[in-house]
């Protein structure tokens, strides 16, 4: 009798006790969350909402004209209008030959500083510098290496290695060859910013996964695929969706060394200009929303490819 | 839960790479042979800048270039610091570097253990709300975030130009993931033996989090300290502006770049960053991160 009572009392309490204990930690988390959700809201989604509206209107940058309500007339526009699209090709090719080869090239950097030798602390010192100076400081100084008559590429390929038998004008005549160019300024600058990520990664994945690994007798390469890859991911994910965004919204590098040229210009530098330039806020607007929308369209495809949502 | 505990578990993420390089020399050479061509990519470029800053003007216009300056001279240096206040920029970014580092770590650090370690409804649509905000074009978020800092009246202010770093969104985004992979068994039998949330986050997370935590905080030390165009935008006086508007002035000043006094306030820009690589990089990889579950 006396232990019946007993158990039918603890039941209810300890019920009780685990609710509150759910509410108080979810009221925890959402003390934890709520300056970063505010500073978001504020700087981040607010000017989305407010760029959305713009882009139904014919609004003009510093104008006091009245503005008119349009409903999709710019994006219809923006359907038909081919120097966006051409935009949209330069940035995507842009994306892709950047972020593979930084992806590359700053995995087998980080795989390599990860292991132990001799000069490892220099390497992964000096390997930085290139991320560390400002872009409009080292684009500028890389348009002038590439310069056709006085750049020190040229110097290189001509004079020193004799690759090629007359200089080169990088910047200045075919598309293609000028967005290699710049991808190369981008590579070089933003390798060391993928390494340093993917090495934060691979320093937080456990030491004696690997014992337990050499244990069981799996070399190397299996342990790469079987171990370090797996357990990479999330930090590989951050990675590939960093570079990813930052690709897609590229602005400065161009601009300081191609300017508003046609036929090289990304997406961004097509939304500044029209906003800027035409002083068409409408349509800049459109301009940026696609941006923001082929971003989007970017993640998607990584968070449903790489399972975002493991955590 | 002990200090002495977690030293012991250190021991075997050091000496397990050790043995493993000790095995097989050939993927060591091969690494030295890559690593030595990739020093050389990334240096070339770099002894071209250093070296500009210590030749003359009309040295740098040379047709071929020369590649050891042929009358080394300092004078590009005083040169730069004089064309640009340059101490007040330092003082400005620095101060502006420190106190933003330490805001956006503090709430990166809080936000992503919400996320991935605190159970409570709602959780993922406030991951898609980061997730987003990390997504939206800058040049859609300059000008409306003007006209709010404009309105609070905080134009010309620090807070001004602190305060709009949704680069808080990247630091939580980078955290989670980072966090998102330790392993769960530490945290529980943290909480079975009575930790609460502070012990777990500071005892425990940090340190196995030590190599993420620190590179977020590079991270974020490099972008506030380089960014341009935000700073240039929401400050009018140069008792406020940072060294990277001082290079662009620099840069803008003649129609002829005069790249040995750029190249030498580059220098200035640069230098700091690179003492705090130096100082940083050992916290990157020797964390007590890798032997942390042994127990």
């Amino acid at each position: 009798m006396s232990q019946r009572v007993a158990t039918t009392s603890a039941a209810p309490s300890t019920g009780k006790r685990t609710l509150t204990l759910a509410q108080s930690q979810s009221r925890f988390a959402w003390i934890l969350l709520i300056p970063t959700i505010g500073v978001v809201l504020m700087v981040g989604l607010f000017p989305l909402a407010q760029t959305f509206y713009f882009s139904l209107t014919d609004a003009r940058l510093a104008s006091s004209r009245e503005v008119n309500f349009v409903g999709l007339q710019n994006y219809l526009y923006l359907l038909q209008d081919q120097q966006f699209f051409r935009t949209v090709g330069n940035t995507v090719f842009f994306t892709v030959v950047t972020v593979g080869f930084e992806f590359a090239l700053g995995l087998l950097i980080a795989l390599v500083i990860n292991s132990n030798f001799r000069g490892r602390g220099l390497m992964r010192t000096s390997i930085l510098i290139p991320w560390a100076i400002p872009t409009v400081v080292s684009a500028q100084m890389w348009k002038w290496m590439y310069h056709d008559i006085y750049g020190v590429i040229n110097d290189l390929l001509v004079n020193q290695f004799g690759i090629f038998n007359q200089n080169v004008a990088f910047l200045a005549t075919n598309t293609t060859v000028s967005l290699f160019a710049i991808a190369a300024v981008d590579i070089w600058k933003t390798t060391p910013f993928v390494a340093l990520l993917l090495l934060a990664g691979l320093q937080v994945i456990p030491g004696d996964v690997y014992e337990a690994a050499d244990v069981d007798g799996a070399n190397k390469i299996q342990q790469f695929f079987a171990i370090t890859l797996p357990l990479l991911m999330p930090a590989i994910l951050v990675t590939l969706i960093f570079r990813t965004l930052d690709s897609l919204r590229v602005f400065d590098v161009f601009y300081v060394m191609l300017g508003n040229r046609r036929d090289t210009q990304t997406m961004a530098i097509y939304a500044q200009q029209s906003l800027v330039n035409f002083s068409d806020l409408g349509y800049g607007s459109t301009i940026s929303i696609a941006i923001f929308l082929i971003i989007a369209l970017f993640v998607v495809i990584y968070v449903t490819f790489l399972k975002i949502e493991d955590a | 839960m002990t200090q002495k505990d977690t030293s012991v578990a250190t021991y075997p993420a050091r000496t397990a790479p050790q043995e493993r390089a000790k095995r097989n020399n050939l993927p060591r050479y091969l690494s030295y042979a890559g690593m030595l061509a990739v020093m050389l990519v990334i240096g070339i470029p770099l002894y071209w800048m250093v070296i500009a800053s210590l030749k003359t003007n009309a040295e740098i216009y040379t047709i071929p270039p020369s590649w050891i300056p042929l009358e080394p001279t300092l004078a590009n240096y005083p040169a730069a610091w004089q064309a640009a206040p340059f101490g007040q920029y330092y003082l400005n970014s620095i101060f502006i570097t420190v106190v933003g580092t330490a805001i956006k770590v503090f709430f990166a650090v809080t936000s992503a253990y919400a996320l991935v370690f605190l159970r409570f409804p709602g959780k993922q649509y406030i991951f898609l709300i980061l997730l987003a905000a990390l997504m939206i074009p800058p040049e859609i978020t300059i000008v409306p975030n003007y006209i709010t800092i404009a309105r609070i009246g905080w134009v010309n202010t620090y807070q001004g130009i602190l305060v709009a770093g949704i680069a808080t969104a990247y630091g939580t985004f980078l955290l989670r993931q980072y966090f998102s992979t330790m392993p769960r068994e530490i945290i529980e039998a943290a909480k079975v033996d009575g930790a609460n949330h502070l012990q777990i986050l500071v005892l425990i997370v940090l340190p196995i989090a030590q190599p993420a935590l620190v590179t977020m905080a590079l991270i974020t030390v490099v972008y506030i300290w380089n960014d341009f165009l935000w700073p240039l935008i929401v400050t009018n006086s140069a008792a406020m502006r940072t060294l990277p508007i001082g290079i662009f002035w620099l840069l803008d000043q003649e129609g002829v770049t005069n790249w040995g006094v750029v190249m030498a306030g580059t220098v200035f820009v640069i230098a700091p960053i690179v003492l705090i690589f130096i100082w940083a990089q050992k916290y990157i990889v020797e964390g007590i991160a890798a032997g942390a579950v042994k127990e």
